[in-house]
């Protein structure tokens, strides 16, 4: 596997006179974690939007497994295997536990236009969102409505739901803010084992996660990659220190 | 569905079932052909109920598939009695008073009209799809009033009811038998259609679009999809009314009927699967009950809409479900 799952070549996106990414170039490998650090504002949920097609570049471009994908909408980039969890949960309120990550499988499989026989008596679809779920520690929850779960298991319900599309690229945006220390201590555990089946881009102000599970490190401050490199050296660098660990460090 | 829910379903079916039929063999027609009404316009509501019910699209303009399937019904029964073609070119198309012919040119011609509707409407969402769709079906309506040919504002006149082998469509029992069946068969393929992977993806799209592209599911081919085969239910819904009433005018594609059909829909529930029934009745009761007493009933119609969105969003059936489980 000589080749990056992912790469973004000077990726830049304004909103108006704002420039939230300013030539962004970076790249995920099989098997690795690559962290993205960065004060508040420094457009790290921009880059997620702009990898997964929710928002368009100005100018730049996106590699998926050595093909362009600029030119693909939001829903055909997800079905090829990008899979993202949200800053901000959303799910579907209505719809179970189960429901939730079904719908995942069905979307990624491209099973949407089937329409006489009932969903979910599919039963590899089934018990992949089974397994998914139980993964994530939701199983007592599966079949309560997504609107009646806590914050933590919302974030939880977001991991399974990307995990259950057997992405091929994980992109998550804060998986653990305000999921309290056991949540995190679980979920460290948890994306450590997954990085073998995909990589995965990780937003995450928590440090000691950060420092626990990445392999490499990238810090964007006010939309540009200022330091990539592994987490010893981004530890030692002035810059980083500067830029953002001194920034809100006990 | 909740199992007191599929009670009181079935009793519905069943009471609109039993009290035309008791009623007729008790010397009272008029209820058949009441309850006929009721079926048909259940069917277009049912239609609705895919958009608007399980897609969440409201759409404002769902006359305009009633209508077309009416004229379509309308024009072919025309052309068949007078004996004239409708096309000599490029190959000749003749009329016909067969059902099953009808009701497929209806549910074509609906679905083709919604189909190219709903590729301009569906780019937009909210309070401009309503106004867009509305637009559409005033179109139509417009069209229909000043093309002479057929009618124009007087309408058009069907002098005979339109066949259907093995029956006698002119018995108003088995007419109102014949449009019981479509509604069961068009409530038959609702429900199965909500728990399909179609449906499922359908009612997420109300609930959170954009998280359903993200999961890899292009949100704008979900809608068309869906509309389309509202639109369609509808026209079949047109065809049956046209027979029913030996008549189409424009007033099928004006935007009170867009507004009726609606109304059925919120009065009984939207998203449930008799909601378009049970708000059907309601509304033919309270039009015959009230009418009687007022001109201005819809007055009274307005009062109970506004009560029902604002203290009962699941409509009457919700209503009447909660009050039981509570
Ligand atoms: N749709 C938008 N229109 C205008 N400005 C936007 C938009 N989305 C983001 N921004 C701005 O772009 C900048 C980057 O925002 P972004 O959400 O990417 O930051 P972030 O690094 O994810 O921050 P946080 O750590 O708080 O989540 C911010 O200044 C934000 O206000
Ligand atoms: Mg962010």
């Amino acid at each position: 596997m000589a080749e990056p799952i992912l790469r973004l070549f000077n990726l830049t996106k304004r909103f108006g006179a704002l420039q939230a990414t300013d030539s962004v170039s970076l790249d995920l490998w099989p098997g690795e974690i690559h962290a993205l650090i960065g004060p508040n504002g420094a457009g790290k949920s921009t880059l997620v939007k702009l990898i997964v097609g929710e928002l368009r570049q100005n100018s730049g471009s996106i590699e998926f497994e050595g093909r362009c994908i600029d030119a693909l909408g939001s829903a055909e980039r997800a079905s090829r295997g990008l899979a993202r969890s949200f800053q901000v949960s959303s799910i579907f309120p209505e719809f179970t536990v189960f429901e939730n990550v079904f719908l995942a499988v069905q979307g990624a499989e491209r099973k949407t236009y089937r329409f006489f026989r009932r969903a979910l008596s599919n039963s590899e679809f089934s018990g992949r969102a089974s397994a998914q779920i139980d993964r994530v520690r939701l199983s007592a929850r599966s079949g309560t409505v997504a609107s009646e779960l806590s914050h933590g298991e919302r974030r939880r319900l977001e991991v399974a739901m990307a995990l259950a599309m057997r992405p091929k690229a994980l992109l998550l945006d804060e998986p653990m803010a305000g999921v309290g220390a056991e949540g995190t201590r679980e979920l460290t555990k948890l994306l450590s084992e997954i990085r073998e089946e995909s990589p995965i881009l990780l937003i995450e102000h928590d440090m000691d996660a950060v420092f626990a599970l990445a392999d490499r490190i990238s810090v964007l401050v006010s939309g540009r990659v200022v330091s990539t490199g592994g987490v010893a050296e981004i530890r030692r660098s002035d810059e980083v220190r500067r830029a953002y660990l001194g920034f809100g460090d006990e | 569905m909740s199992a007191p829910e599929r009670g009181f379903n079935f009793g519905l079916a069943s009471l609109l079932l039993a009290v035309p039929l008791i009623a007729a063999y008790m010397g009272e027609p008029y209820y058949l052909t009441l309850a006929t009404r009721i079926a048909i316009l259940s069917i277009a509501a049912v239609g609705l109920n895919f958009a608007l019910g399980l897609g969440g699209l409201v759409s404002f303009g769902h006359a305009a598939y009633f209508g077309l399937g009416g004229y379509a019904a309308g024009i072919l029964a025309n052309h068949a009695l007078k004996g004239q073609a409708i096309l000599d070119w490029p190959f000749e198309l003749g009329g016909t008073t067969f059902m099953p012919t009808i009701w497929l040119v209806a549910v074509f011609a609906a679905g083709l009209a919604a189909f190219l509707i709903g590729l301009l409407s569906l780019r937009t969402t909210g309070v401009y799809f309503i106004m867009i769709t509305l637009a559409f079906a005033q179109m139509l309506y417009y069209f229909a009033v000043s093309w002479p040919a057929y009618g124009g504002e007087d309408g058009l006149p069907v002098y005979v009811r339109n066949s259907f082998p093995g029956l006698n469509t002119l018995d108003p029992v088995q007419f109102f038998l014949i449009s019981y069946a479509v509604l069961l068969i068009a409530l038959a393929l609702f429900s199965l259609l909500r728990n399909s992977n179609f449906g499922v993806a359908l009612r997420a799209s109300r609930q959170n679009p954009g998280r359903v592209a993200s999961l890899g599911i292009e949100v704008f081919r979900l809608r068309l999809a869906a509309f389309v085969l509202s639109g369609a239910i509808t026209g079949l819904a047109g065809a049956l009314y046209a027979d029913l009433n030996r008549f189409v005018s424009p007033q099928m594609l004006s935007w009170h009927m867009s507004g009726e059909i609606m109304v059925f829909i919120i009065l009984g529930g939207a998203g449930r699967l008799f909601g378009p029934v049970a708000g059907a009745v309601l509304y033919i009761i309270l039009e015959q009950s009230l009418g009687e007493v007022s001109d201005y009933w819809q007055i009274f119609l307005g009062l109970l809409l506004l009560c029902v969105v604002l203290y009962a969003r699941g409509g009457l059936i919700g209503a009447v479900l909660d009050r039981r489980l509570g």
